[in-house]
């Protein structure tokens, strides 16, 4: 019982109400609603309308294939909802300036309001379709005008945030080619200081302390070009790079920390780590017990394996004949009498002989 | 001969007293288990009391199983058997005492699993399996529930009263072996004769469930586990697993199409699914092996396995304790 509470309470929702089947074990299932918001699965809609329109299996309304959709919202009156509104958007699209007061704008909003929730709650459908058909006709030019502005608009908008993405990649590029830039830098400076090391016959430290020095030097000017070359990017560059600077400093030292941690554990990982402890003989119960009963006079050579008393005769570890069909099924392998037998002959092998 | 008993009389008597049972901390089937002490240490120990009067063949199978298999097995991963001991009629097993279970972490919903995490718990597992497997024992009972967590973080395989030692072919086994919802497919159709692929099932049940923090295949009936078992993972044909029909309690299925586990597990990188997928392959022949698992790349890439004192301990009270705690707490209003 337990199990069946389980997985109704989690998955309970995903269930298609058609052919039941559910997404816990089969997460692929899609759940479509039609227009008359009874949701049912894929398959069962590729099944029912494969002949053209049939019957919904819930209301008997005729429904097509083409006119289900996938369903955004768990609660379906929302999804309804939703969909309304789509569809009045399409017409009902007028703005603030095509009106003249604030009131007309708003009394137009309060009537749009109106025959949604009339359409949404089925009251008065034919009447509220009737008055919908009518403004429709009555502002066809208008309607038009407006959805080719909305169309503008979103354009734009997509536009501007290309641009304002691919800024954000050139200043990306830009600073790791600073990075690289520095480093190479630093690179011709360790190789000229080793060659002065190597060549000149002044003391050792006395080069070191001027190469530091002319490197101090170095790297507080680069600091001072790096400043103004931050601050003439674009308006809102700064805060932007200055972000992806810390951001990337930052995971880079997260990253070498990392490495260098991993490194250490990975030289000494080894995933199977035989610390078998009956190998050693010296400790384990098994050998406590023995010990005890060699004590009292008793055994000479104790035998580990419960199995491997001494026998004179040879026994065929896995029955004559070859192995049934069945057997390999199940997942036996004639080897495991073998190996088990083999192994059986060597363990007491192993144990020292005890000092009384 | 009666120097031997005289002495093993004498050794029993020492071991009993070093011990002292506190207060019971579970019951099972043929079981009591107490909390204890080993006096001469101040050992935090588990005493496993066995009920030997309600058996008239003498001591209950499983008792003999778990006494005789725990003997032979000594790794960091597998339940410590400290001494065995007589007191009266009773057998007492004295057992490491571990406070919590993978069980108990699963359900704690307080808890968030790392990957690392489960890494190094099904590293820990699998170490302990191999060294049983190499042993020639079967657990047999692999389940969430029977891997205890120390509190320094160590997994051991525990409750070897279902396990045996096999390899030997003129022994046939009984398929009546592991909790339903961890069953291998070759149990379920009734095979007599098996192999270490039982407990590896079991293993890739386990690890399912510590990827999705809910039982993987939770099936309420033996018919009703191949039903969920097959629509999870597909129903197998001849050619996933030769020779199946041949099992005495094979039933032929719907067929159901295999769903890839990258659909349920959405979260997790490739080399997991690829260890969990060899792990419940239907072919018990064709399943991994505790052994190889271990070397899959899944142990050697990153993330690396969580640092033992890092996994997520359950800190909770059992039970017992939380009940005695209520009954202080009322006494004292």
């Amino acid at each position: 019982m337990a199990t069946s509470t389980l997985t109704t309470t989690l998955f309970d929702d995903d269930v298609c109400p058609v052919c039941q089947t559910d997404r816990y074990l089969n997460p692929q299932m899609k759940l479509k609603v039609g227009p008359c918001f009874h949701k049912m699965c894929e398959n069962c809609i590729e099944r029912l309308f494969a002949n053209g329109p049939a019957p919904c299996p819930t209301c008997r309304q005729t429904l097509r294939k083409a006119t289900f959709s996938e369903q955004t919202f768990e609660d379906l009156s929302v999804e309804k909802e939703v969909r309304i509104r789509k569809q009045m958007s399409s017409k009902f699209n007028k703005r603030r300036e095509d009106f003249k007061t604030l009131k007309d704008f708003n009394d137009y909003l309060e009537t749009v309001e109106d025959l949604t929730f009339k359409l949404a709650n089925e009251i008065d459908v034919e009447t509220t379709k009737a008055a919908i058909d009518k403004f429709a006709a009555e502002n066809r030019d208008l309607i038009r005008i407006n959805a080719d502005r909305l169309l503008n608009e979103s354009r734009m908008a997509t536009q501007r945030q290309e641009m304002l993405r691919k800024e954000r990649q050139q200043q990306r590029e830009a600073y790791q080619m600073e990075l690289a830039a520095e480093q190479a830098a630093k690179n011709e400076d360790r190789r000229m200081l080793i060659q002065e090391l190597a060549t000149s016959d002044k003391s050792a430290k006395s080069i070191l302390a001027a190469r530091q020095a002319i490197s101090l030097k170095k790297t507080s000017m680069r600091k001072t070009e790096v400043k103004p070359a931050t601050t003439s990017s674009s308006l809102n560059g700064t805060s932007l790079l200055s972000d992806t600077y810390w951001r990337m400093q930052r995971d880079e030292e997260v990253d070498r920390h990392h490495e260098e941690d991993e490194e250490m554990v990975a030289d000494s990982f080894d995933p199977v780590q035989s610390q078998y402890m009956d190998v050693d003989l010296g400790v384990g119960y098994v050998n406590s017990v023995n010990n005890n009963k060699a004590h009292a006079g008793g055994l000479q050579y104790p035998l580990l394996s419960s199995s491997s008393g001494i026998k004179d005769l040879y026994v065929e570890p896995v029955g004559v004949g070859s192995l049934s069909k069945v057997a390999k099924a199940g997942g036996y392998r004639l080897g495991f009498g073998y190996e088990r037998a083999i192994e059986d002959a060597h363990t007491a092998l192993f144990v020292p002989t005890l000092q009384s | 001969m009666a120097s031997i008993r005289n002495h093993a009389e004498q050794h029993n008597t020492a071991v009993y007293r070093d011990y002292k049972k506190d207060r019971k901390v579970g019951e099972g089937a043929y079981a009591v288990v107490y909390l204890g002490t080993q006096l001469s240490t101040n050992k935090v120990v588990a005493i496993k009391k066995i009920k030997i009067g309600q058996f008239k063949d003498g001591l209950d199978m499983s008792a003999i199983r778990e006494v005789k298999t725990l003997q032979e097995l000594r790794h960091p991963n597998v339940i410590e058997l400290m001494e065995v001991y007589f007191h009266k009629t009773n057998l007492n097993l004295v057992l490491e005492y571990l406070e919590s279970d993978l069980e108990m972490i699963i359900k704690d919903k307080s808890i968030v699993f790392m990957p690392g995490d489960v890494k190094h718990w099904m590293l820990m597992t699998l170490r302990g399996l191999d060294h049983c497997h190499r042993n020639w024992i079967l657990h047999r009972d692999m389940k969430p529930n029977n891997l205890l967590l120390g509190r320094d973080g160590q997994l051991k395989i525990a409750d070897f009263g279902l396990a045996r030692d096999f390899g030997d072919r003129n022994r046939q086994m009984t398929a009546q072996v592991v909790t339903r919802w961890y069953r291998a497919p070759e149990l379920l159709f009734g095979a007599r004769e098996y192999g270490f692929g039982v407990d590896i099932w079991a293993i890739g049940c386990i690890f399912a469930e510590l990827l999705l923090r809910n039982p993987y295949l939770p099936g309420s009936t033996d018919m009703e586990q191949l039903d969920t078992m097959f629509r999870a993972l597909g129903t197998p044909t001849e050619a996933d697993w030769p020779s199946m029909d041949k099992l005495p309690n094979h039933i032929q299925f719907k067929q159901y199409p295999k769903t890839p586990l990258r659909l349920l597990f959405t979260a997790a990188p490739p080399d997991t699914l690829e260890l969990l997928e060899s792990m419940l392959i239907y072919d018990p022949n064709r399943r991994i092996s505790a052994r190889e698992a271990l070397l899959h790349p899944y142990f050697y890439n990153k993330p690396r396995p969580t640092p033992l004192e890092n996994l997520p301990k359950h800190v909770r009270d059992t039970p017992e304790v939380a009940k005695q705690k209520r009954k202080a707490e009322a006494m004292g209003a």
